[in-house]
């Protein structure tokens, strides 16, 4: 919404004037430049006429501008609960809420991106995007089971998205419904024969369940990884989960071939260094096994000191 | 229907078989209740507290049991002030709190952890080790009954510090035990962290802690000892430490040290001689998971589980993290056998804490106990698989390192918040017992009737030139079929101290029975044929 039609707006809605006068203010510290200042008239004058949704889309607008994007969508958000018909409100919280999202989700911010998609869920009940992204949050604070609702609730609004139904695989095994996960995956399968996340992440589920004694598992989590590969030979995870299988079948040229592919794909966590120097000690090569090493010891001081 | 059937005609009138191990807490008398002072504010160290110890302190040749309270926290709940209890064996499997005549009251420790017990000077007579939070306490065991504290003058209060596990072993082979505190976070009660699960204050993670190193004091020889973590090489290796074992593992004469951490990398402290360790576990791969990240080590034990010869071990970790195995080949890296063992299918659900190898049935290899408990009563929110409160695990060891979990009686269809881990002959039957603590509840005593007619061969070892409770010794029996090797152990499983002897499982095996001491002083000594079921004192030859 540009200042123009903000203050237009304005003159047509009775107000009481001292809310008019703050949001005069507003508008003249925002042409000025003063941010700040603009923000500060903005919520006088949102005490002063909480009903009116205006001084919560400015206000929201502002903060947009300033980068505060948390504090915009909460904003938007409390003016879109005052003007609900209101579409070009809908759509822009809409989108600027999944953005936010993926900010928090990109820091490590969960916690604050769970309360982000918890509201934003309640506000779009039929939108997909924000049911996977309340499922994201969830499964990244440990609330799988929870999770797992609320990407079966997204896949539900929509049959198609094959992401949906990934998530919904994920979130079921952590939540430790393995038989329900392996369910959702072998449908995924035939829903999404193309879909090469789905291979991956059920061949993740079958290491899993081939280290606690599922022996149907072990057999096919290779198969389920090579057929991800087949489909995208890009998929760094896949040719790490296949470097650790193969090390642990004795291996150790099989896994070091993984792994470097898992390298050429971007895979750079302290996970490849540590299972790249377990293959290079068991090929006899020392001097390179203690470079891994080294590289494992730096990724992992620097993911420990990254935000949780 | 004819499932139905088959179970209304046979299934009912299966017998309930007898438990393999029967639970006499209420029949031996012991009544001691374990309080970790639970706070709103959720201080981590409440979910780590709970040892227990079986040693025989008057030494009438009957184990007793010691057990290890928690302590007030500042919001805590409060009530009768947590204490510590000691349980005199007053024979015919009956126990009698002795805590205020062994003048183990008024309490010395402000948040009791562990116990340690061992003959730290020499004289005959146990003596007892607790850790705790901010220090701990060193009872020197006075040979009439009681005890005295003498912290101060031995110089081993661990002043600061939140200590878990303790081990005693003879780090330098001078024959006087030394002390090893596993040191866990800096902590104060002054700075509780919040932490939030759906809404609701759990325990933070470990990694809101910063680890802390663990401290090696070393024994004098006049009542008091040095701290020599720096020599050692030890402050250099800060980390979240809570259990620990001393063992030669590599078979060269000193004793080393694994130590279990909680999301930091465990420990391999090789002795090399000279008052200075080397950390190997990286080389030995012991110190991460097979993909680099750090268990939440717990308790850890070592032992021969595939019959080779050669320790191996053992650490409780988390659940989904897998109770972890790894076999020694005689050379780094260890194997990692924790899925080939089928312990990670066994394990996958539980927080492990108390670890023990050992003989259960008698039938000559390493079976393994392990007390669980979890540490969020929401556990079940995040994973439908893992319950709050959990039961032991017991698992029968094929004899090449497979194990395969076994009904142990009501107890194991029980879920405990298990912590400390003890084992011990209480009644000198040659059927190892045990005795667990689960926080804020009472304690389990456990007896053996798992090894009822089996043969067996008990030893209890007396150094002169070693230390004399001979930690350290490396025991090789051979029977009429195999070798069966066994080690005098320092700490070993979650802040507990176990029956110095070994009972050695025969099996079927028939005689003659020999065995063959390497003593912590490097000696060997051989012995003639020994009959089995019965306990053997061996004294140390002197030169």
């Amino acid at each position: 919404m540009t200042a123009g039609i903000f203050l237009l707006a304005l003159a047509l809605v009775a107000e009481p004037p001292a809310a008019i006068e703050s949001a005069k203010r507003a508008y003249a510290a925002a042409q000025a430049g003063r941010w700040e200042e603009a923000a500060t008239a903005l919520r006088e004058a949102a005490r002063l006429a909480p009903a009116n949704p205006l001084y919560r889309t400015g206000l929201g607008g502002i903060l947009e501008k300033q980068g505060r994007r948390e504090e915009a969508v909460a904003e938007f958000t409390a003016a879109l609960r005052l003007d609900p018909a209101n579409r070009q409100l809908r759509d822009r919280v809409g989108a600027l809420a999944l953005d936010t999202g993926a900010e928090l989700a990109r820091a490590g911010r969960f916690r604050a991106g769970l309360k982000l998609a918890r509201e934003h869920a309640a506000l779009f009940p039929d939108s997909p995007a924000a049911f996977q992204m309340l499922g994201l949050f969830l499964l990244r604070t440990h609330e799988n089971p929870a999770s797992a609702e609320a990407y079966q609730r997204a896949l539900q609004l929509d049959p198609d998205s094959a992401d949906a139904s990934v998530g919904l695989g994920i979130a079921q095994s952590e939540a430790g419904l393995t038989a329900e996960a392996a369910r959702t995956f072998t449908a995924g399968l035939q829903r999404f024969p193309r879909d090469a996340m789905h291979r991956q992440a059920y061949g993740v589920l079958l290491v899993k369940l081939a280290e606690t004694g599922d022996g149907e598992a072990a057999r096919q989590a290779r198969p389920m990884l090579l057929s991800a590969l087949a489909l995208n030979e890009s998929l760094a995870e896949s040719h790490y989960q296949l470097g650790l299988l193969e090390l642990a079948a004795g291996d150790a040229p099989g896994a070091l071939a993984s792994l470097e592919r898992a390298a050429r794909h971007g895979l750079d966590d302290s996970r490849r260094h540590y299972a790249t120097a377990r293959a290079l000690r068991r090929l006899g090569r020392q001097a390179e096994a203690e470079a891994a090493l080294a590289s494992f010891r730096r990724r992992k001081a620097a993911e420990e000191a990254a935000p949780r | 229907m004819r499932v139905a059937l088959w179970l209304a005609l046979f299934g009912a009138a299966q017998p309930a078989l007898p438990p393999l191990f029967r639970d006499t807490t209420a029949a031996a008398g012991v009544v001691w209740r374990h309080d970790n002072g639970q706070s709103p504010d959720r201080f981590l160290l409440e979910s780590t507290t709970g040892g227990v110890a079986f040693l025989d302190f008057d030494r009438d040749g009957k184990l007793d049991l010691l057990f290890v309270n928690g302590g007030r926290t500042p919001r805590g709940r409060t009530g009768a002030s947590p204490r510590e209890a000691l349980y005199r064996n007053a024979g015919q499997g009956r126990f009698t709190n002795v805590t205020t005549a062994a003048g183990l009251l008024p309490r010395k420790l402000n948040y009791g952890m562990g116990a340690a017990a061992a003959d730290y000077d020499n004289d005959g007579f146990a003596d007892l080790y607790l850790s705790g939070y901010p220090h701990g306490v060193l009872y020197h065991n006075n040979g009439n009954g009681t005890f005295s504290d003498v912290t101060a003058r031995a110089g081993v209060s661990n002043a600061g510090e939140w200590g878990a596990s303790a081990a005693w072993f003879d780090f330098d082979q001078d024959g006087r035990l030394d002390l090893f505190v596993a040191n866990y976070a800096r902590f104060s009660f002054d700075d509780p962290r919040r932490c939030e699960f759906a809404g609701q204050p759990v325990y933070c993670a470990q990694t809101a802690y910063e680890g802390r190193p663990s401290r090696l004091y070393r024994n004098l020889g006049n009542g008091a000892f040095a701290d020599v973590s720096a020599t050692a090489g030890l402050t250099g290796l800060p980390g979240r430490a809570l259990g620990v074992t001393a063992i030669d593992f590599d078979d060269d004469g000193p004793v080393d040290l694994f130590v279990a951490r909680d999301a930091s990398p465990n420990l391999l402290l090789h002795n090399r001689g000279g008052g200075v360790f080397d950390n190997v576990a990286l080389a030995a791969e012991v110190a991460y998971n097979p993909e680099g990240v750090a268990r939440a080590g717990m308790g850890v034990d070592a032992g021969d589980v595939n019959g080779d010869g050669r320790p191996d071990f053992t650490v409780s970790n988390f659940d989904h993290e897998y109770h972890a195995l790894y076999l020694n080949p005689g050379r780094l890296p260890f194997t990692e056998a924790t899925v080939a063992s089928r312990l990670a299918e066994h394990s996958r659900r539980y927080v492990g804490w108390g670890t023990r190898l050992v003989d259960y049935d008698n039938d000559g290899d390493l079976d393994l106990l392990t007390i669980n408990g979890h540490l969020h009563e929401m556990i079940g929110q995040s994973n439908r698989t893992v319950a709050y409160r959990e039961p032991p695990l017991l698992l029968n060891n094929d004899g090449r390192g497979r194990f395969s979990r076994v009904a142990g009686g009501p107890v194991f269809e029980s879920a405990y918040l298990g912590r400390g881990l003890a084992m011990g002959d209480y009644d000198d039957d040659g059927a190892i017992d045990a005795a667990f603590v689960s926080l804020n509840d009472p304690p389990v005593l456990l007896h053996n009737e798992a090894a009822a007619g089996r043969r067996w061969l008990g030893v209890q070892l007396e150094g002169t030139i070693s230390n004399r409770d001979a930690i350290g010794a490396k025991l090789t029996l051979t029977t009429g079929r195999r070798a069966l090797t066994r080690w005098i152990t320092g700490g070993g499983s979650f802040l507990a101290s176990h029956d110095r002897r070994i009972v050695f499982g025969l099996g079927s095996d028939e005689g003659p029975y020999t065995l063959t001491i390497r003593w912590p002083s490097g000696r060997t000594q051989a012995l003639p044929p020994l009959p089995p079921n019965r306990y053997h004192r061996i004294v140390e030859e002197k030169p």
